[in-house]
């Protein structure tokens, strides 16, 4: 009896001990560390993270906890985090679309007390508020600062930016226009302004729509979404009007004609050239691809920086020559949790993450922009002015200052995700005709936007 | 009898230490959010709802169905996952058929291709996704070995194949050996009896094999269905949770957007709608199961009957 009391407590022990040590590895925050969400990157650029980071600890005192998650299942992890009840998360990555609507839940910290326009060439600057410093407004990407404005309030201090441009395999140009040097290529590829000029040389090309696809990039999912905006801005539209709450405005008819190109660079893209693996960027065996260009923005750059073909990238070009090249904003932003209970901890450490001791770093991490204007350069990525990775850099950069923000309205991440791509597909597949897409568009709209 | 309980709780009372762990992890852990998730169902709770949200009765299941404006992706997601389990389903049973004839057909080293097919079954399934990511990628061992030039993950014509061809290659190993157990289970002189009426080797695996094993099959269906049912863990593992290639939007996939999107109810209520499919699917088969096993029993006791006779005749 008594034998078989002692072992009932040892087994309840164990279990105990078991379940007490699974709890311990959930973890949680010690008084004086703050908890840093951001995505996961190479071991080489985790190293090089931390030793930033305990260059912030050394100097305030402040120690950070990095929790690191990898891209594809950050949203779904930080959402988590946002609704339960412990409170260990203090800073985080945030995707630019997703401010608006964690704002609108009251998620996160409010910053308006925290920011100033000073003309003073610094990102923050000395105060009398119980952190010692406010953000300077004026130092940051207008765009890039918008994207952190929800209902006249801030919630955010961007990080980094991007946007799309045309890419295109200088090989498979040549190639398909039957040109005998890159430098032909090239300049024939420069001399797009506008879209009749990428009709024209849409034209020019032997085997289109069999042998080569005009581009690549687009889908039916959320890239999509964010792509059509070039299509829509470059045609003199917009995505969201404020003022109406229409979605896809059209009264001049942008959209329409927005969705036509579209339809035209699908049409002239079969599926099976467009996704076969000679498609962009053609392979080392055989550098020219059958896909003339590719929308899509500077975190590919890396992949096209190879040796076996060059590759370039040319400013999207917009409907007519008055409207110019317009394109769409991407990018991140640093919020701060509203449960957070250290957030003056916080508002140091994103100080310091968006100063010019980490920006070239996060540029190098994510190939994205500095959101700081003086650290925007293209000298982090690359050093050499002739080579083919610095000249698409400097295109996209110059693309960012005509980079439009999208709608910063709660629930537009699930127009841009799904209302958006499911319908301009159907339309493109002619399953829709436009009229029905852009109804069901607004439609659907109707039910996801707050 | 109070006395007696209290002497067989006593009696009983290591048993129950050492599942106390394990049950109070099932309650907290596995019964609790179920009953949570079904009771956020019938709820607006989501990401604007966190403290305030409402009982909305079955509002949630009725906008699934009717709503397309909202849901634009909800049947075309059931039609992918229908579209997966026709191409996984049949394909794992028929394979599991003959290559368990073959290996029942006393060939030689049948131990060693038995470990060589469940191999996949004991791999971790992450890296066996991200194996054939590498296998099926442009300048992968696939496009290689046939020559070709297409990127089968991101085509909205091979993406869901390669995800049915990778589920069925994963599955054949464990498929294998449960039918090779129920092979071996058939009683052998059903196969002489076979003989004796003159029935070659198609023969006796269309009237012997295939109905002495016809509860395996129908052990497939069920399981098939609902794994089918349950796919989408494959496509984040490989596209994360969002894609440009709507052929491989399964209902699960749809369901962890929803998730990751805050909106907890309309998942829940996803999760549920799911749950009665594959209720009402399992129940049907099993009650064609249940049929079946009686007809087995009443053919098999035929066929032994007949045997005994023509042992008989011959005496």
């Amino acid at each position: 009896m008594k034998k078989s009391l002692i072992k009932a407590g040892a087994a309840l022990a164990l279990g105990c001990c078991l379940a007490g040590t699974v709890a311990g590895c959930a973890g949680g925050t010690a008084s004086d560390e703050i908890t840093f969400y951001h995505y996961a990157v190479t071991n080489s650029l985790t190293t090089q993270l931390e030793q930033k980071l305990a260059g912030f600890t050394e100097s305030t005192g402040i120690k950070v906890k990095r929790v690191a998650i990898s891209k594809d299942n950050y949203k779904a992890t930080v959402s988590t985090k946002f609704t339960s009840s412990k409170k260990d998360m203090d800073v985080l990555y945030l995707d630019q679309p997703l401010l608006a609507q964690y704002a609108n839940s009251n998620l996160l910290y409010k910053l308006d007390d925290f920011v100033t326009t000073s003309s003073e060439d610094a990102e923050t600057v000395a105060d009398g508020n119980s952190v010692g410093f406010k953000f300077n407004k004026n130092a940051f990407n207008e765009s890039a600062w918008a994207t952190t404005v929800y209902k006249n309030s801030v919630y955010g201090i961007p990080l980094t930016i991007n946007t799309s441009v045309l890419f295109y395999n200088v090989a498979t140009i040549k190639e398909a226009c039957g040109l005998s040097t890159d430098g032909e290529a090239v300049a024939k590829v420069e001399g797009i302004k506008t879209w009749s000029d990428l009709k024209a040389f849409a034209n020019d090309i032997n085997g289109l729509g069999t042998k080569y696809a005009l581009f690549g990039g687009m889908g039916s999912g959320g890239y999509t979404g964010w792509y059509s905006q070039c299509f829509i801005g470059a045609a003199g539209g917009k995505l969201y009007d404020e003022n109406t709450k229409t979605v896809l405005p059209d009264e001049d008819g942008s959209v329409r004609r927005a969705f036509d190109m579209i339809k035209y660079m699908f049409d002239n893209s079969p599926e099976a050239l467009y996704n076969s693996s000679s498609g962009f960027t053609g392979t080392t065996t055989a550098p020219a691809g059958k896909v003339l260009f590719s929308l899509s923005h500077s975190s590919d750059i890396k992949d096209f920086d190879v040796a076996y073909t060059t590759f370039g990238a040319i400013p999207f070009p917009g409907e007519t020559a008055e409207i110019g090249s317009v394109s769409n904003l991407g990018g991140e932003n640093l919020v701060i949790a509203n449960k957070s209970e250290k957030k003056e901890a916080s508002l140091k450490l994103i100080k310091y993450l968006v100063s010019g001791d980490c920006m070239s770093f996060f540029q190098t991490c994510t190939n994205n922009f500095a959101a700081v204007n003086k650290y925007a350069t293209v000298d982090t990525f690359s050093t050499d002015k002739t080579s083919p990775a610095y000249k698409m850099y400097s295109v996209v950069k110059t693309q960012l200052a005509s980079a439009q923000v999208r709608p910063v309205v709660a629930g537009w991440m699930n127009v841009n995700d799904n209302g958006i791509p499911v319908n301009l597909k159907a339309y493109v597949d002619g399953k829709k005709s436009y009229d029905d897409a852009l109804g069901t568009i607004r439609a659907y709209a109707a039910e996801h936007l707050k | 009898m109070k006395a007696q309980t209290k002497q067989k709780l006593k009696k009983n009372a290591v048993g129950y230490a050492f599942i106390l762990p394990l049950l109070l992890y099932f309650l907290v852990f596995q019964l609790a959010p179920m009953l949570i998730a079904m009771f956020m169902s019938f709820t607006n709770y989501s990401i604007d709802h966190l403290f305030d949200y409402t009982f909305v009765g079955f509002k949630n299941y009725i906008e699934l169905f009717t709503n397309s404006a909202k849901y634009p992706r909800f049947w075309s997601s059931l039609k992918t996952t229908f579209l997966y389990i026709l191409l996984t389903v049949p394909a794992n049973i028929i394979l599991a058929l003959v290559v368990s004839s073959l290996l029942n057909s006393k060939i030689k080293c049948e131990k060693f291709f038995k470990t060589i097919f469940y191999i996949p079954s004991v791999t971790v399934g992450v890296a066996i996704m991200v194996m054939w990511k590498q296998m099926l990628a442009p300048d992968g061992l696939i496009n290689q070995i046939f020559s070709t030039n297409v990127d089968f993950l991101n085509n909205e014509a091979t993406a869901l194949v390669m995800f049915a061809l990778m589920s069925i290659w994963g599955g054949l190993g464990y498929n294998v050996l449960i039918m090779l157990s129920a092979m071996k289970n058939i009683d052998p002189s059903l196969y002489e009896a076979a003989e004796i009426d003159g029935a070659g080797a198609v023969q006796k695996f269309l009237y012997v094999t295939v109905p002495g094993v016809m509860p395996t099959v129908l052990f497939f269906l069920v399981t098939g269905l609902i794994g089918g049912f349950q796919v989408g863990e494959q496509m984040l593992i490989i596209y994360g949770d969002s894609t440009e290639i709507s052929s491989i939007y399964t209902y699960v996939y749809g369901l962890y957007y929803y998730m990751s999107n805050n909106e907890f109810a309309t998942a829940s209520a996803m999760s549920y709608f799911l749950f009665a499919i594959i209720l009402v699917i399992t129940l049907v088969q099993f009650r064609i199961q249940n049929g079946r096993s009686e007809t087995m029993k009443k053919l098999i006791g035929k066929i032994k009957k007949s045997k005994g006779e023509k042992k008989v005749e011959t005496v």
